[in-house]
């Protein structure tokens, strides 16, 4: 094409980007319906039981409570997830020093009793970050949380925060939001399991609403879009990969506004 | 049906365990049906081969082994192809799908939410005679 040619998409392209898009599309409301429609069938049978003939033992009464809240619970999640991963951040962004917002979230964490805990958060040092803190605290729980359940039997939890310089190559296949360029200070936070890490061949999809790869009930597979939606309005980075020595790390990028 | 008509057996596959429980609980409360339930995968063809059931009431979307999995695996054994085998989903609706609009792959299926009466019905009409 020559410099004075207009710009045209090549159609191709287009119709290739118009079939992975209408996929993902696909793959999303299979996701709704899974989420939405299991525990409205919960619901369903459950009201059955209840309106059926036999008598109501206190056992089987209590086991339809237990449906009942388990079903609205996660209704309630796949909704709530579903909005922060979609909708845009209402509340506005206030410059928040990171150090206490972190120290905050490891003493609000609720460590499963069969998990060791490995924190590295110094504090002092670590940098100041425009951020809304209740939006980050809700990105950095899913992570934490998709770190516990990552390992349903044993492991080690790592949540490490550090001040990192943006290197010259990192940049390159970053998400489009992200403010972050080389040479830039960064609050870096990193949430690791030791569990047994994401199939490579499922990597990419790991971001994409209601991918999940829990047993049921246990994720309704928004957390981690959600956590990149918060993250994106924030325009830092959101990196998840699998670590050499087995496990997933989870690493938050954050603009440093000064070096503290 | 008289009262001394032996038991239909329906095994129920599906990775949500308050489903197939509540599930159970309701089929056997008409008295006409034994139920067991499955809820890993990768257990199920074993489950079939112990249990031999008239009909299985088979989940979608499942980890490890999907219902497509589970099914190209009972239509292959030749111990186990004569099973019928009908798909309960939350994933397809039944506007998803063309022609008579109530098969997958040519297999019938009943879509979640459903009643206890709509899956009775349901059964019945795929249970062999």
């Amino acid at each position: 094409m020559s410099d004075a040619a207009p710009e045209q998409g090549n159609p191709r392209d287009d119709s290739l980007r118009e079939l992975a898009v209408a996929d993902t599309l696909t793959r999303i409301s299979k996701g709704i319906a899974h989420e939405i429609c299991n525990p409205l069938s919960q619901i369903t049978l459950a009201a059955d039981l209840l309106g059926g003939q036999r008598p109501l033992t206190d056992e089987r009464r209590s086991q339809i409570a237990k449906v009942l809240h388990q079903a609205s619970q996660r209704i309630d999640r796949a909704v709530t997830q579903l909005q922060q991963a979609c909708s845009p951040l209402q509340e506005a962004m206030e410059v928040l020093d990171s150090g206490p917002l972190l120290q905050g979230t490891l003493s609000a964490l609720k460590l499963p009793a069969h998990l060791s805990l490995e924190a590295e958060i110094p504090t002092q040092g670590l940098p100041r970050i425009k951020a809304n803190a209740k939006y980050l605290g809700i990105a950095l729980r899913h992570l934490l949380d998709n770190a516990i359940e990552a390992m349903p039997k044993a492991g080690r939890l790592t949540l490490r925060a550090s001040t990192r310089q943006i290197g010259q190559s990192q940049r390159g296949s970053w998400q489009q939001s992200t403010s972050l360029n080389a040479g830039d200070l960064a609050l870096c936070i990193e949430i690791c399991d030791s569990g047994p890490g994401i199939p490579t061949q499922q990597l990419h999809l790991i971001f994409e609403p209601f991918f999940s790869t829990k047993p049921a009930g246990q994720g309704s597979g928004l957390g981690l879009a959600a956590a990149r939606k918060i993250i994106s309005l924030h325009e830092g980075q959101l990196d998840i990969a699998n670590l050499p020595q087995g496990g997933v790390c989870a690493t938050i990028l954050l603009k440093a506004l000064n070096q503290a | 049906m008289s009262d001394t008509a032996p038991k239909k057996k329906i095994l129920l596959i599906d990775d949500e365990p308050f489903i197939t429980n509540l599930m159970a609980m309701n089929l056997e409360d008409t008295g006409r049906f034994e139920v067991r339930e499955q809820n890993d995968s990768l257990q199920a063809l074993e489950t079939i081969m112990d249990f031999v059931p008239d009909l299985i009431v088979l989940d979608v979307m499942m980890p490890d082994l999907d219902g497509a999995d589970i099914l190209y695996r009972i239509k292959n054994d030749s111990r186990l192809k004569h099973i019928k085998v009908v798909f309960h989903t939350a994933t397809v609706r039944e506007s998803d799908l063309s022609g008579d609009g109530k098969l997958i792959n040519g297999f019938p299926f009943l879509p979640k939410p459903a009643t206890t009466e709509q899956m009775v019905t349901f059964i019945d009409r795929h249970l062999p005679a």
